[in-house]
């Protein structure tokens, strides 16, 4: 009996994986429609998040995003969050390839200041809101291009947007990209008094419920969701936030701080 | 120590009360958490909420009360026995934190083997010998676990945990023994998509 119960427990457990991976082909994809309706309100817990998020890992997502929207039903970038954009597609690229204007230079891209928004996007398993949607699920720490210090924001705006490739055979790439408002960290003096930070082994950290201001990033600079709880003591004045980081691929040496 | 006797006679020690209950239950209320998250039930340590699941439990000991306790007994004022039991306890999260990560590695394994040793030698010396129980030999085999086989989740407990719910939902009209292996294989197959 108990090999039984191991042999359809292993049976199920490989099927399930395979049929959240995103590339199938399109006859498994009919029947994971059936998968679904027998079996879809089972589908939950934390264990469920992470055999997809694993499944993604070891696969791939095979669902790239896409505008569904003609283009003049596209929302238009306020001239802060396109400059933002520019900054961001510059990040790792030296020259900067990306421009706002027409340039003298041949190789310079003029970005598209049209996206089409989203509310809630689902990557890797995994879903991300904006801060509107769902509070919790527009929580993320986020790291930026060659630091290893992890941030704390607030997701306010999701939006997919289309550009030139570079260096790519494709014509054009369509990427995701997400609105931060960041929580600003703690100074040395408030350092002092955050409990959390004796614990050198502890994900968790206090921030001010004060924001830095919006930057745009891409998917890739998140890291995590995190859990998050006000703070308030007598010895410490202002709003705080408690930041418990949530991610399960933790790697020593990374530091959940901000500057 | 013998475990065998270690709990006769014991006095009973309260570390959660009413008064640090109600703060938990307070943050409980104020935390956001994303939806894949399995949340505790509000009223946790209450008779009234039952049994709780491995994942509950995970998400209140390792949020919930970290959240809390923290505040209560991490700042200056607090007393050192407070202080000594949130020492205590919170060895015991990062113990478990970094043995349960997705990846691995000699750095990870002494952090691990490190905050048990403390949190066991701290449990000793908090509430004596009667506190300790067999699971708290067992965990010192984890870090030899994590250099023999890797990240935990690949062979953690969780699906014989889930083996366990499936054989207390199975009915079996108080016939034991009356089950053939065709009920146990298809319930087993359908419980463990889930």
């Amino acid at each position: 009996m108990e090999h039984t119960l191991a042999k359809a427990f292993c049976r199920t457990g490989n099927l399930k994986t395979l049929l959240m991976q995103g590339n199938m082909p399109d006859f498994v994809k009919e029947f994971q429609v059936l998968f679904s309706a027998y079996f879809g309100s089972a589908f939950s817990g934390s264990q469920h998040s992470d055999i997809t998020m694993l499944s993604y890992m070891s696969h791939g997502n095979g669902d790239a995003p896409a505008m569904m929207e003609k283009p003049d039903q596209l929302a238009v970038l306020s001239t802060e969050t396109y400059q933002d954009l520019i900054s961001c597609l510059n990040e790792e690229l030296s020259p900067p390839r990306y421009c706002s204007q027409p340039s003298p230079h041949p190789d310079m891209w003029i970005v598209d200041p049209r996206v089409q928004d989203k509310q809630i996007v689902t990557m890797n398993g995994v879903t991300f809101a904006c801060v509107s949607k769902h509070v919790g699920n527009s929580r993320i720490l986020f790291t930026m291009v060659g630091d290893n210090l992890q941030h704390a924001g607030e997701i306010q705006r999701i939006f997919i947007h289309q550009r030139r490739a570079i260096g790519l055979n494709t014509e054009f790439v369509t990427e995701i990209f997400f609105v931060i408002r960041q929580f600003q960290a703690l100074d040395d003096m408030q350092a002092a008094y955050d409990p959390y930070r004796r614990f050198s082994g502890l994900p968790c950290r206090l921030f001010s419920r004060q924001f830095m201001g919006d930057r745009v990033i891409r998917a890739q600079n998140i890291v995590s969701h995190f859990a998050s709880c006000p703070y308030q003591r007598p010895e410490l004045s202002g709003q705080f936030l408690v930041v418990l980081s949530l991610n399960r691929v933790s790697v020593l040496g990374v530091v959940l701080t901000a500057g | 120590v013998d475990l065998s006797t270690a709990w006769a006679d014991a006095p009973i020690t309260v570390v959660l009360d009413h008064s640090v209950l109600s703060e938990v239950w307070a943050d409980m209320a104020n935390t956001s958490l994303p939806s894949w998250i399995s949340r505790a039930p509000h009223n946790l340590g209450s008779r009234g909420h039952g049994k709780l699941k491995a994942d509950q439990w995970r998400t209140a000991c390792q949020v919930n009360l970290v959240i809390t306790l923290c505040r209560l007994w991490g700042h200056p004022g607090a007393s050192s026995r407070e202080q000594a039991l949130l020492h205590n306890y919170l060895s015991l999260v990062i113990a478990v934190h970094w043995a349960t990560t997705r990846s691995t590695s000699e750095q990870h394994i002494e952090l691990v083997e490190q905050h048990l040793v403390y949190y066991v030698q701290s449990t000793l010396e908090l509430f004596g010998s009667r506190a300790l129980v067999f699971n708290n030999h067992a965990s010192f085999h984890i870090p030899e676990c994590l250099r023999a086989f890797g990240p935990a989740h690949g062979w953690w407990a969780f699906p014989f945990e889930r083996y366990n719910g499936i054989l207390q939902r199975f009915n079996t009209n108080s016939r034991v023994g009356m089950c053939t292996n065709v009920q146990i294989g298809t319930k087993t197959t359908n419980s463990s998509n889930r």
